[in-house]
């Protein structure tokens, strides 16, 4: 059967703009098949001369009463799809019924009954435009360290660098909801059908949806990455934020059948996190392998690999010697390594007894010991370059030389 | 499942009464259909098409609304659930007052209107 894709993305306050869309190829001899992705629209062609579309707000976190659902199949309307906060109706062959909503004044009603407050996106949007500029002037102002997640989390990472866009969007979305929505309120004052935008202008406030979409996938594939590569719990707990993004703006399966929805995302879900160890394993990233001091066994290794950087932390267990630490960090920039190691410094002023000195004969080296009472315990900084090596020695163990000398040697390897 | 459709204007109770005490053409309608015996929601739909000639369309939404509002302010009872599950309502007394007294409203402003159009307005 002859079948066509065409662009479907309306926000819900625009639904009469889709209404009139469907209707205008209904009249062309193009039914609705499907709708995918919540932005494309599959249509095959139809003899059918009496098919006509309504769409009707919902709650899409609720179950549509079924005496309602009884109404509108007796009306001869069929369910068709939802997209946004919208259920889709088709009017089934051989009937011409009435719309379904036939009172502008109880049509608005409904629309703020059902969307206005109910929608996860509402608030999502309001909380992204009150906190985002706050959060975003709040890590990233000053000459401070850079936050540590730009190393351990691309989807940290990916919402720090999208916030000041997606405040901007989330404030332009809610201006034209508003708009809208006091256009409606006007006709609905005046008795008027509610009135329906212009193809061109629902259709460019699309592109707005579209770009948010696009904003939530690209997260999700940072979510992605992470699993792969990434151990943190943090990242487990916040992949759910662009699923559910994803899911309030476009997707909206029918309440109760989310899983069923969502099975295939799961399933990919699931995949990495059972590729994660593998492909752990082979991915070299920013950091070379160890051992930095030669012969000796790793243990207890950590790594986390992002598009801005690397960090990594291990145990080194010499044959003959007793185990040190290592801790790695590599910036997307020198000038952030450097700050990493200034408030590194600064800390240890602040804690009585904490010497911070510069090792002699070596440039960009540092030595911070614990109490002076006990030389043998402290802890190097390297800084080479993008890099911040922090390795302790124990007690006892590996001389502070030896280790040194094999640390900076292993420096060199880093990318 | 979702709640009764009640009509929250800002101003809350007050203005949905006001707003019954003048029915509007869909309202007058779907009240009219219940007068003689209880119906279900398409039940509804079919006779006030029949009666009307086509003339006043009620929408499934519309009507849902409706019934909810006015089984809310007692002007209709639910009398019946059969036939699939379809629900029969009924006018209670109060309704059929509240009938009555749209009636009465508007046969006199058919009349006003009748008299003034047809040259007679000291009569």
């Amino acid at each position: 059967m002859k079948g066509k894709w065409r662009l479907f993305s309306y926000w819900s306050i625009d639904c009469k703009a889709a209404q009139s869309f469907l209707n205008a190829m209904a009249s062309q001899g193009w039914e609705l098949e499907r709708l995918a992705l919540g932005i494309f629209a599959r249509f095959q062609s139809t003899s059918r001369r009496d098919l006509a579309y309504f769409l009707d707000w919902t709650d899409i976190s609720q179950q549509e009463a079924p005496e309602y659902v009884q109404l509108c199949a007796d009306a001869g309307w069929e369910r068709k799809g939802v997209f946004g906060s919208v259920v889709i109706y088709a009017s089934r062959p051989g009937t011409r019924p009435a719309p379904i909503q036939t009172d502008p004044e109880i049509e608005y009603q409904r629309l703020r009954k059902k969307t206005f407050w109910s929608i996860p996106t509402f608030f999502v949007l309001v909380l992204l435009l009150l906190t985002a500029p706050l959060i975003y002037l709040d890590r990233l102002r000053g000459n401070g360290p850079p936050p540590d997640f730009l190393l351990r989390s691309n989807l940290l990472t990916g919402v720090l660098f999208t916030l000041p866009l997606l405040s901007l969007w989330a404030g332009l979305y809610l201006c034209y909801f508003f708009w809208r929505l006091g256009q409606m309120r006007r006709s609905r004052q005046k008795g008027e059908p509610l009135p329906t935008p212009g193809p061109v202008s629902a259709q460019v406030w699309g592109v707005l949806r579209l770009l948010g979409l696009c904003w939530a996938a690209s997260l999700l594939l940072c979510s992605l990455g992470d699993l792969l590569l990434n151990t943190s719990p943090l990242t487990l707990l916040l992949l759910p934020i662009p699923l559910s993004i994803l899911w309030a703006l476009s997707f909206c399966p029918p309440p109760g059948k989310w899983l069923t929805h969502w099975r295939r995302l799961l399933l990919l879900y699931l995949v990495c996190c059972l590729l994660h160890w593998p492909v752990r394993q082979v991915f070299p990233g920013r950091i070379p392998a160890g051992p930095v001091i030669p012969g000796a066994v790793c243990s207890s290794e950590t790594r986390y690999d992002t598009l801005f950087g690397s960090c990594g932390s291990w145990y080194e267990i010499p044959t003959d010697e007793r185990p040190a630490s290592f801790f790695i960090s590599v910036w997307a920039t020198p000038e952030q390594a450097a700050a990493a190691l200034n408030e590194a410094a600064a800390s240890a002023d602040k804690v009585p007894g904490r010497q911070w000195r510069t090792v002699e004969g070596f440039s960009g080296v540092y030595q911070l010991l614990f109490t002076p009472s006990e030389p043998d315990q402290f802890t190097y900084y390297i800084l080479r370059e993008n890099a911040l090596l922090r390795c302790s020695p124990a007690s006892g163990g590996t001389s502070g030389e030896r280790l040194l000398t094999d640390a900076l040697t292993w420096l060199e390897g880093v990318k | 499942m979702m709640g009764i459709p009640i009509i929250d204007i800002p101003g809350g109770e007050d203005v949905a009464r006001k707003k019954l005490e003048t029915l509007t053409e869909q309202m007058y309608y779907v009240l009219l259909a219940l007068w003689a015996e209880p119906r279900h929601g398409y039940g509804i739909m079919q006779y006030v098409d029949h009666l009307t000639c086509g003339r006043i369309a009620i929408g499934a939404g519309t009507l849902y609304a409706l019934l909810g509002r006015f089984e809310q302010e007692k002007l209709i009872i639910l009398t019946d659930v059969r036939d699939g599950g379809r629900k029969y309502y009924a006018l209670t007394d109060e309704g059929r007052q509240v009938l009555l007294d749209e009636q009465e409203r508007l046969r006199r402003q058919a009349e006003d209107g009748a008299r003034i159009l047809g040259g007679r307005p000291d009569q």
